[in-house]
């Protein structure tokens, strides 16, 4: 399934405006807030649910070719961090929900399965 | 448009519209041009624009101060001159920036005729633009370049700066990408130089990162000046960490990233010393 379609069903906020990464075929998720466990086990194509705000979840997500990080139960972002999505071309969403919740979600669409 | 943009030259960042003196201008008429131009510093040439001082508002305020603004530029000016030449790298500009504190350094030829002048805000505002490139080419298919033996990387990592931190690792996957390196190389590469820089971020005061790539291997090692480890099999224990609180806040010192850097190389060697930490691991291509 494609990321405009998982933001779209899911009813993820835009927190970037590029456009880059819509069309990307997202291939599961991947929940983490220690950065080098999700070094270590996130598959390129996995969208990224964290509580990490600052900017180097950027730097991990374009290293793994991961093409969305939504950051959830409300977090917003550092303003550095938006830029630096920019520059990568990373999709930033954000959502009220748990990780749990999205990622169940994400589950019965039959992403990664 | 720059050809091989994974290796940036300073000719392809410098402004080639210098602003220059001849020597025989006076003091106060080189701080005219200076406030006009709104530049900090200007090359001093000879007759045939050859490069023989700089000038300052360093220097001019000197000049206020000993009451010599009549007095001829090259009076004044400074003569051991840091120089670039257009086939430098921007890493190697970028370095010497660094190890001078200079705000532009000319850019001559072997003549020493000026052909240029760079300022680290020329550097930023052009790698923008290369950004820019890079993310229209990420959507190509990559393909093998046929025509590399090996190729060198150098990266500066500052301890604690966690802003930048990670960027050694970014640029690294990007050149590892247009070298037609196998995507699965890549990630174990790009894991490996992460953890490795942010170790230094973390822990140390500052470091260097080396990449050579060559077809077969890809080799990078890691020397930082910092605290040392005190106990390296401990360090390589999943779990264990000495990051401050703080650090592990942001997620980061979770003690994985040496057993990380471990499972990805394939040959993998570390040594610490309160003076610093030697990491050097290879990973095969193929």
């Amino acid at each position: 399934m494609k990321l405009g379609e998982i933001i779209e069903k899911l009813k993820l906020e835009r927190l970037t405006s590029g456009e880059g990464n819509l069309a990307t075929e997202v291939r599961g998720c991947y929940i983490g807030d220690l950065l080098s466990n999700v070094m270590a086990h996130a598959q390129a194509g996995n969208v990224w649910l964290t509580v990490q705000i600052h900017p180097n979840i950027v730097a991990v997500a374009a290293l793994l070719n991961l093409p969305a990080i939504i950051l959830v139960e409300g977090h917003q972002p550092q303003p550095e961090t938006l830029v630096k999505a920019e520059q990568e071309g990373i999709v930033l969403l954000g959502s009220d929900r748990t990780s749990y919740d999205l990622a169940g979600q994400m589950y019965l669409l039959g992403l990664g399965r | 448009m720059i050809e091989k943009h994974h290796l940036p030259k300073v000719a392809d960042v410098m402004t080639r519209e210098v602003i220059s003196v001849p020597k025989n201008s006076t003091v106060r008429q080189a701080k005219e041009i200076m406030r006009i131009k709104s530049i900090s510093g200007m090359p001093v040439v000879d007759r045939d624009n050859t490069l023989i001082g700089i000038i300052s508002i360093a220097d001019i305020i000197k000049a206020l101060e000993e009451g010599n603004l009549d007095a001829p530029v090259d009076k004044v000016m400074t003569r051991q001159v840091v120089s670039l030449r257009e086939h430098d790298t921007v890493g190697q500009a970028l370095k010497v920036f660094r190890q001078y504190g200079y705000g532009r350094l000319p850019v001559i030829d072997d003549r020493r005729h000026v052909l240029g002048v760079l300022t680290q805000s020329d550097i930023v505002s052009r790698l923008v633009q290369i950004l820019e490139i890079d993310k229209v080419d990420e959507s190509k298919e990559t393909h093998l370049s046929e025509d590399f033996e090996s190729y060198i990387f150098e990266y500066h990592i500052q301890g604690m700066d966690f802003d930048r931190a990670g960027e050694g690792a970014s640029t690294l996957k990007k050149i590892l990408n247009d070298l037609g390196i196998k995507g699965s190389v890549v990630r174990r590469c790009a894991i490996a130089a992460y953890e490795a820089e942010m170790n230094v971020v973390i822990h140390a005061y500052e470091g260097k990162m080396t990449a050579r790539v060559t077809p077969k291997e890809i080799t990078i090692t890691v020397d930082d000046t910092g605290p040392g480890i005190k106990d390296i099999p401990l360090a390589l224990k999943p779990g264990y960490s000495t990051a401050p609180d703080r650090v592990r806040e942001m997620g980061f010192g979770a003690g994985m990233g040496l057993p990380n850097i471990k499972k990805s190389a394939d040959e993998f060697f570390i040594e610490s010393s309160p003076q610093g930490t030697h990491l050097h691991i290879k990973i095969y291509t193929e």
